[in-house]
């Protein structure tokens, strides 16, 4: 037997061949290049007393081993250095080592553990490596998340300030009007009653922009108490956008709608939705030759979905991804406030329900999606 | 199968089997540093066609396992295996590397140190059983597959109707409700040695 181990010289792997009493009998060529010790200075010593730091858990193995029978394997996971040997052949960087011992036998039926030694340091350096890459792309992804906020978080800052001075200039302006005329002691009655109408206005404008903002924030409630027809909130809010309409050529078609279909709403919320919808539907289509605008529901598994489609070309995709963000707007200056789309979206959120522009279609289409009030609740 | 087990032999093999687990479970918690506490599930018996026990582990894994097994030898042959369902595996190679790196796969290295947690837990076990008997079982090194139990299993098996002895114990590490099996599959025509075997020492407990 310990003839035909001299083959064990020949394999790139380091072994160990140790008897019942723990003592070495072979010590192959691989060990002596990577340790500092020659086969002939440990035959006979028990390898705790070579390494006197041996693991417990390697001395119960190789006991187990011998006595059981049992095959066991050290990853290099929990414990990497189980024997201090060297990765190169100059004595220099610690071996990373995989170990695995099994029993042998011998003719004479001498129980004996061969300890197998791996070196697995390349492929932990890769593995680490690899590792290291992964957790950098995590970082970065995380950076541009943080930095795409920043950004929706500035445009949003810029918009307030913007929304917020213009009423606050023309209220300055008219204290002005106001203080020249009681230095010239003449006041204007009419122009003052004008001039007071317009900071009214002003300060409904403000005061609508914070409303808008708490519902971004979600610190506005709704009152979904009401059971509600959906063609009746279509109507209404088509009726409310009359007065923009004929200013317009734009021609609107939602007789298509059923009767039956209700849900559980804040049907003034949801008919601002839609408003808000057409009101935008208009002002991009309103220049085109014969403009038009379609509203259909449709039932779709618990959903009932609305589409407002008008005879745009569709928004690009780019587009599509910020215009849910406050204060995001395409608008002309002072024509909208950006706040429009993500205050609908929030509504439609609280609703349980959606609000997306469908890009698969070839016209511009909104779909807002709401749960059939059989649904509702459940 | 007809083969009914006593209560006296029932007991013994849990009794053996627990032994086994809990000093796995001891190792193991060492391995990890003691961050985690390793629940061992009392043992069950089944006798039963290897196709009826495949068919338990697809509904329990969402038919995806991963599997550390070892073929030992002795008194009686067999297979021991480590079964995670591999979403599971994944979990636990993960916690107890102390890695924060989602895997979807195992990379080689993770592979090896699911592999060692399957061999500690195989070889206490069958130390365990060794040590009962005062026999000699001799283990194989360990083995991992992963795949449908079908899969798994067609390698060792190629007839699912003959009836297999399954003794398994759950094996939960307690923060992560994280479930998998310890499992000894005994070729049938050796079950009867295992039960001589647990008759002579329960013989001589008596005796004692």
């Amino acid at each position: 037997m310990l003839k035909r181990i001299e083959v064990l010289n020949l394999i790139d792997s380091g072994f160990i061949l140790v008897n019942a009493h723990l003592e070495i009998v072979h010590w192959n060529k691989w060990l002596e290049k990577h340790s500092n010790f020659k086969s002939e200075q440990v035959i006979g010593k028990k390898i705790d007393d070579i390494f006197p730091k041996t693991k417990l858990r390697l001395l119960e193995i190789i006991e187990d081993s011998i006595l059981l029978g049992s095959s066991s394997i050290i990853s290099d996971r929990f414990s990497q250095n189980i024997f201090p040997l060297f990765h190169n052949i100059f004595s220099e960087g610690e071996m990373i080592q995989k170990i695995q011992t099994s029993r042998l036998k011998d003719d004479e039926g001498h129980k004996y553990c061969l300890i197998q030694i791996t070196d697995t340091t390349i492929s932990h350096q890769r593995e680490n490596f690899l590792m290291m890459q992964a957790k950098e792309i995590k970082i970065k992804t995380e950076e541009l998340e943080n930095q795409t906020k920043m950004a929706s978080l500035g445009r949003m800052a810029s918009g307030i300030v913007h929304e917020i001075n213009n009423p606050i200039t023309i209220i300055k302006g008219y204290e002005y009007t106001y203080n020249s005329m009681k230095k010239k002691e003449v006041f204007d009655l009419e122009k003052m009653d004008e001039m007071f109408s317009k900071i009214q206005k002003m300060a409904d404008r403000i005061t609508s922009i914070i409303k808008g903002l708490k519902i971004i924030a979600h610190k506005d409630t709704f009152e979904f108490n009401q059971l509600a027809n959906i063609k009746q909130i279509v109507d209404e809010a088509v009726e409310l956008s009359r007065p923009k309409l004929e200013k317009t050529s734009v021609y609107i078609d939602y007789e298509n709608i059923a009767d039956n279909l209700e849900i559980w709403c804040d049907p003034v919320q949801i008919s601002q939705i839609i408003i808000n919808l057409i009101s935008n539907a208009i002002d991009a289509i309103e220049d085109q030759t014969s403009p038009w605008i379609f509203i259909s529901a449709r039932s779709y598994d618990k959903w009932y979905e609305i589409s407002i489609i008008d005879s745009g070309k569709g928004i690009p995709a780019n587009i599509v991804k910020q215009m849910f963000d406050p204060f995001y707007t395409s608008k002309k200056v002072g024509k909208g406030t950006g706040l429009g789309l993500s205050i609908s979206q929030k509504i439609a959120e609280a609703h349980k329900g959606e609000l997306y522009v469908d890009q698969k279609m070839p016209n511009t289409t909104f779909v807002l999606k709401l749960i059939q009030s059989k649904y509702w609740g459940l | 199968m007809s083969l009914q087990l006593t209560d006296d032999q029932l007991d013994l093999l849990k009794e053996v089997f627990n032994l086994g687990v809990g000093r796995a479970a001891a190792s193991l918690s060492k391995l990890a540093n003691n961050k985690y506490e390793v629940v061992l599930s009392l043992p069950k018996l089944q006798i039963l066609p290897l196709r009826d026990m495949v068919s338990i582990l697809e509904t329990e894994s969402n038919n995806n396992i991963t599997c550390v097994s070892q073929n030992y030898t002795g008194p009686f042959n067999g297979t021991a295996h480590m079964i995670y369902s591999h979403a599971a595996s994944l979990r636990l190679v993960t916690m107890m590397l102390d890695s924060n790196v989602p895997s979807e796969r195992l990379s080689e290295l993770e592979s090896d140190a699911l592999m060692e947690i399957g061999n500690v837990l195989i070889n206490a076990c069958l130390g365990a059983l060794s040590r009962m008997f005062k026999a000699e079982i001799e283990t194989e090194l360990p083995q991992i597959l992963s795949g449908t139990p079908e899969n798994v299993f067609k390698k060792g098996h190629p007839n699912f109707d003959l009836p297999v002895t399954f003794i398994r114990s759950e094996f939960q590490i307690k923060e992560e409700n994280l479930k998998g099996y310890i499992s000894l599959f005994l070729e049938t025509d050796k079950i009867q040695k295992l039960l001589e075997m647990i008759d002579q020492y329960n013989q001589e407990l008596m005796g004692m």
